[in-house]
């Protein structure tokens, strides 16, 4: 008789969908993937708890299949995994094990159950069970399973099975990830393991493991490089090579002698290997640590040349990626090589071009920078849009390198930007926004040049197009309004700024043109004052310090003529047919009268005019911040026109009204003519704590209160420094202000630039798209589908900007820049990375084997002989301060043969270093006699040394150790400084003195023996 | 370290993932070596040719199980562990004859009698 549930599982094995048609259904599509996986899904739950383990493990495959996939959650079915491990048949363990390793992780529940069964097939006759769970381990140990497995993999490390072997050095660092304190038990072993030249698998698992540790802490594993090198120079083995090459490029930054050893081997392999990978690793290494080996430098150029010409794409890359690595150090690498980087310019593969543009802009220099970025400029209009942002951005972050280091002549630098700008793919406007302004206040003598660039730049038609471009506008605007006095036509500035087009910017960027136009005009109307004053050579005290204005434009009236004949034909041309032709006699006269002088009343009521007739319809914008700032300004105009009314009229003297609206626009005058210049990032922590304002108040309740109403401050307004340039009154660049302004007038200027700021400050720009549609596209500048020609141009071009002439037409001196000398430099952290923290434990335990260093100073106090004790190679396990607390069985539960070795007396360990057969030495020592030489010295110093400190350790001891430790330590301490440390590493500590359960660093002992 | 394994078919699906341990941001600007890589990656794929015998898509998708296993005796925590492709052959093998006299002995029809009357 069958029982029920016997019947049912049988069903269930004979009918139950195998992972193959579980597949077929979701590619046959007849339902969507969705609803065939949630029916299997549920149709699995059900199987999974099926006590059939066949249909069980069916299950759990397919859940496997859908989980690694298809992302299914797999969770809920931990406890079946673990089932289906621990089955004793293979054909179940295995799709158990897939499973775990593809859904276990550090929190998952079920992990404690696992441990044991882990064991028992660690420990299995069947290496492929064993296998099976050291690939699992090398997945999901946690700590937990990493502290109770430690001993199975120590084992493990033992075994005579290659195959298992070699899993077991895998899985290690795993190990010492989770688990740091393995260290002290397996390490040994693992290094042991470095001498496997029998079988190349278990070496390259071995460098594999020391390659991964020595990238985390370079340091602790100095010690061991006389081993590398042995490898470096014997093993011929390519993936074993790369790994120990690895190594010594992080070991030799911490060890330039180390570097001096290795440059041979590495140059021997470079030159003999026929293997890419590893004469790239080679590259990498010289790069990295030999970078002052000028043979190996060369021949590592040599080889990056030959990549550079290789077909494959990757090949070439790496090459380029190798170069400018190569360049940092060596710029001649890559000038040697240009002619190959400037083709990859136009190489089909991005990754590629952007490799070989970084290499192009790292050798701009002084000499050759305006050259260069003329050729990158031009080649970036026939570019996708893409790269031609790249090369645009790089070109302006190169230029703009700690503070416009590379460029000389600003005024060509300013009329690049304002050409780069012009590019119809720019998207660049925010930064060249960010140059405008910082040139104009960093670099005086740039100014007259930036007005000119950013007048063009606003009557550029085709820049309104460009979204992309509208802050470069906005700075554009600024630096017309700000640096008026140097241009050579000021009402031709305030035309551009006032044209009927700027409707199509956005209300925040018309508000800054608005307020530049407004400074043109106030400075226009007060020159025209000054101008009258002067004319009736009227005395004015007030104004007498305002002569030094008068140096700027005093230097425009012999050019005036033939600038403003350029200035009107512009302005009448396109911008007066514009204006509706109303006022259109006033206009011609105002035109007309400036031919000669260009502050006349007619030019100043033309541009009275020309403000309240554009300005006009924005005073009932629905843009508020357009409208307040247009408001503003009429009002201002409308108050100086109604005080010179007369005046205007007819010509004479002042009269009281005069004076009047000359004293306004004197006010007004002076609030715009205070310079900003640049701030110093760390200028606010410079201003003092006001007395009584507690910083750290609690101020959560305020948001409750007024949480709505405070809006987040918009994140980029580079031009409202005014504020900060006031407080920042310990800063050079008061040296370059004007003198002391009245106290009215700073306040009224500080009002102003407070409106200024206040008002850009509290709105939401939305984009004004209104009228973009009608509005001409920018110039479509078609990109030439011939990149191959222009490359050839660019090459030849380069060709010769690249040859590091010194450039003929440096006449004039390059301009100061003013540059804030109290560090720019942001504040150094010195809070240690967390990474390192995290690391801190592995290191310092491999350090304890390694070096015998002991953190614990007391322990260092009372044996000052030990300093010593950094041995070369030192295979002793040595307990830390920490272990000493263990029972001691436990530990030698784990380690039987370290049990009985700690035991062994200093006399035996001599007697069978000396049984070591002489060969192999000599054949360790071969490669650095030099090293060796030193080693003995310091051996035989040792020695003496070790022979008066004895006794005096031991009394001093005495009191602190415990008996048995004692004993253990008093052995150890025998030899442990007998062994002279490798190269020049210096240790704090000493040896620890319960350093009790270590193994005799036999090898080494026995080699120095021999020397001495 | 290898920290990962995807292989993603050409139309984008998604046909094997491994993990070795997380990745972070930080780490993803470690310089390896790519060439290293590559080699592993045409060794992983050679192999898989020999077994399945010129490798193609279907091949993973009904054996993902198999290549999963493949790819556990060429990596181990990340790290190359067998660089003969010989020796991966017979190492797959051995494991398979272990699974299909399994498969033998749970399929046969006295296995089945015996099961149901248990």
């Amino acid at each position: 008789m069958m029982a029920p549930s016997t019947t049912s599982s049988i069903m269930e094995s004979l009918f139950q969908r195998t992972l193959d048609d579980l597949i077929k259904t979701i590619r046959s599509q007849i339902l969507s993937e969705p609803t065939i996986i949630s029916k299997s899904i549920s149709e699995i739950r059900k199987e999974l708890k099926s006590t059939d383990l066949q249909t069980k493990s069916t299950a759990l495959e397919k859940l496997t299949y859908l989980n690694s996939l298809y992302f299914i959650d797999m969770s809920f079915a931990s406890f079946h995994v673990v089932e289906v491990m621990s089955s004793p048949k293979f054909i179940h363990k295995r799709i158990g094990y897939l499973a775990a390793s593809q859904s276990f992780h550090d929190h998952t529940d079920v992990m404690l159950l696992i441990t044991n069964q882990m064991r028992k097939d660690m420990n299995s006759g069947n290496e492929f069970e064993v296998s099976l769970a050291l690939e699992c381990f090398s997945i999901i140990a946690n700590i937990d399973l990493a502290r109770d497995l430690t001993s199975e993999v120590f084992m493990l490390l033992g075994s005579t099975k290659l195959y298992v072997k070699k899993k077991a050095i895998g899985v290690i660092l795993r190990l010492f990830g989770r688990y740091p304190d393995s260290v002290k038990v397996v390490f040994k072993r693992l290094v042991e393991n470095l001498d496997s030249f029998g079988d190349q698998n278990l070496l390259s698992a071995v460098i594999g493991v020391f390659c991964e540790l020595t990238t985390k802490d370079p340091k602790s594993y100095l010690p061991l490089a006389p081993e590398f090198y042995r490898i470096l120079v014997d093993s011929k083995n390519n993936w074993v090579l790369i790994k120990v090459m690895k190594i010594f490029g992080k070991l030799g930054v911490f060890e330039p002698r180390l570097a001096k050893r290795i440059v041979d081997p590495v140059c021997d392999h470079m030159r003999r290997t026929t293997a890419k990978s590893l004469m790239f690793e080679c590259i990498r290494t010289v790069v990295v640590c030999l970078s002052e080996y000028e043979m190996a430098v060369k021949l590592a150029v040599e080889k990056v040349k030959e990549l550079l010409n290789d077909e494959d794409q990757n090949l070439k890359y790496l090459g380029l990626k190798a170069l400018s690595i190569l360049g940092s150090k060596h710029l001649w690498a890559v000038v040697e090589n240009k002619e190959a980087v400037i083709k990859s310019l136009s190489d089909a593969d991005p990754n590629i071009r952007h490799e070989s543009l970084h290499l192009v802009m790292d050798m701009v220099s002084e000499d050759n920078v305006s050259e260069m970025c003329r050729v990158l400029v031009n080649y970036a209009l026939k570019s996708d849009p893409e790269f031609c942002n790249e090369i645009l951005g790089s070109v302006l972050a190169t230029c703009s390198r700690s503070d416009y280091e590379v460029v000389v002549d600003f005024d060509w630098y300013v009329s690049l930007l304002g050409e780069i700008a012009r590019n119809p793919h720019c998207h660049k406007g925010e930064e060249i926004e960010r140059q405008l302004v910082d040139i104009g206040q960093r670099v005086r003598e740039a100014r007259p040049q930036l007005v000119h660039v950013a007048r063009d730049l606003l009557i550029d038609p085709a820049l309104l197009g460009n979204p992309f471009l509208h802050r470069t506008l906005s700075a554009a605007a600024w630096v017309s309004g700000e640096y008026v006095e140097f241009t050579k036509n000021p009402f031709g500035l305030a035309e551009a700024l006032l044209q009927p087009r700027t409707n199509l910017l956005p209300p925040l960027i018309r508000a800054v043109y608005i307020q530049s136009a407004f400074k043109v005009f106030v400075f226009c109307f007060h020159s025209f004052f000054v101008r009258k004053k002067t004319t009736l050579s009227s005395s004015f005290n007030d104004l007498s310090r305002l002569a030094k204005r008068e140096d700027s434009f005093t230097s425009f009236d012999c050019e005036q003529d033939e600038v403003l004949n350029l200035g009107l034909e512009n302005r009448t041309g396109e911008d007066l047919a514009l204006e509706n032709g109303e006022d259109s006699v006033g206009q011609s006269s105002f035109s007309a009268s400036i031919q000669n002088d260009p502050f006349t009343r007619e030019s100043i009521n033309g541009l009275i005019n020309m403000i309240k007739m554009s300005l006009g319809p924005l005073s009932g914008s629905d843009e508020v911040e357009v409208q307040e700032r247009a408001r503003n300004v009429l009002g201002l105009v409308e108050l100086i026109q109604r005080e010179t009314s007369c005046f205007v009229e007819k010509e004479g003297s002042f009269k009281e009204e005069e004076l009047q609206a000359l004293k306004i626009i004197e006010t007004m005058h002076n609030a715009f003519s205070e310079e900003i210049g640049p701030v110093s990032v760390t200028s606010q922590e410079r201003v003092p704590v006001p007395e009584g304002l507690i910083l750290n108040d609690n101020l959560v309740d305020l948001d409750s209160i007024c949480g709505d109403i405070l809006s987040p401050p918009s994140s980029s307004f580079s031009m409202g420094n005014r504020l900060f340039g006031e407080i920042d009154t310990s800063s050079p660049l008061d040296l370059q202000r004007e003198g002391d302004s009245e106290q009215s007038n700073e306040s009224t200027s500080l009002l102003a630039q407070h409106r200024k700021r206040h008002g850009l400050y509290y709105l939401a720009a939305e984009k004004n798209e209104m009228g973009s549609n009608d509005y001409p596209p920018p110039n479509d500048l078609q990109s030439t589908g011939n990149i191959n020609d222009s490359t050839q141009d660019l090459l030849k071009l380069t060709e010769q900007s690249l040859v590091s002439k010194k450039k003929a037409n440096h006449s004039k001196p390059r301009p100061v820049v003013v540059k804030l000398d109290d560090g720019d430099e942001k504040p150094v952290s010195d809070v240690k990375p967390l990474k390192e923290l995290e690391e801190d434990q592995l290191s310092g335990a491999v350090r304890n084997i390694l070096l015998g260093e002991e953190g614990n100073p007391s322990s260092s106090q009372s044996k000052p002989s030990e300093k010593s004790s950094g041995k070369r190679r030192v295979k002793d396990v040595l307990p830390t301060s920490e272990h000493t607390s263990h029972p001691r069985e436990n530990l030698s539960d784990l380690l039987p043969e370290v049990g009985t070795s700690s035991r062994r007396s200093k006399h035996r360990s001599h007697g069978k270093e000396r049984n070591r057969s002489p060969k192999n030495n000599d054949e360790g020592n071969q490669g650095n006699p030099e090293k060796d030489k030193k080693k003995s010295h310091r051996h035989s110093r040792n020695k003496t040394r070790q022979r008066a400190d004895l006794p005096l350790n031991v009394v001093a001891q005495t009191p602190v150790i415990p008996d048995f430790l004692f004993w253990d330590y008093r052995v150890l301490d025998g030899y442990s400084r007998s062994v002279p440390r490798w190269g020049n590493q210096r240790t704090e500590g000493g040896c620890h003195p319960q350093s009790a359960y270590g193994v005799l660093p036999i090898e080494s002992l026995n080699r120095l023996n021999l020397e001495s | 370290m290898i920290h990962f394994v995807l292989l993603i078919s050409r139309q984008g699906k998604v046909r094997l993932t491994k993990w070795y341990s997380p990745y972070s941001q930080k780490e993803r600007t470690k310089e390896d070596n790519e060439l290293e890589v590559l080699e592993i990656i045409h060794h992983f794929v050679e192999i898989l040719d020999r077994y399945f015998g010129s490798v193609c898509e279907l091949d993973l998708i009904f054996n993902f199980h198999k290549a999963y296993y493949i790819l556990d005796e060429i990596l181990i925590a990340g790290e190359l562990q067998e660089t003969s492709k010989k020796t991966v052959a017979r190492l797959i093998a051995a494991q398979d004859s272990l699974v299909e006299t399994a498969k033998e002995e749970a399929g046969s029809i006295s296995n089945i009698i015996a099961q149901a009357t248990k």
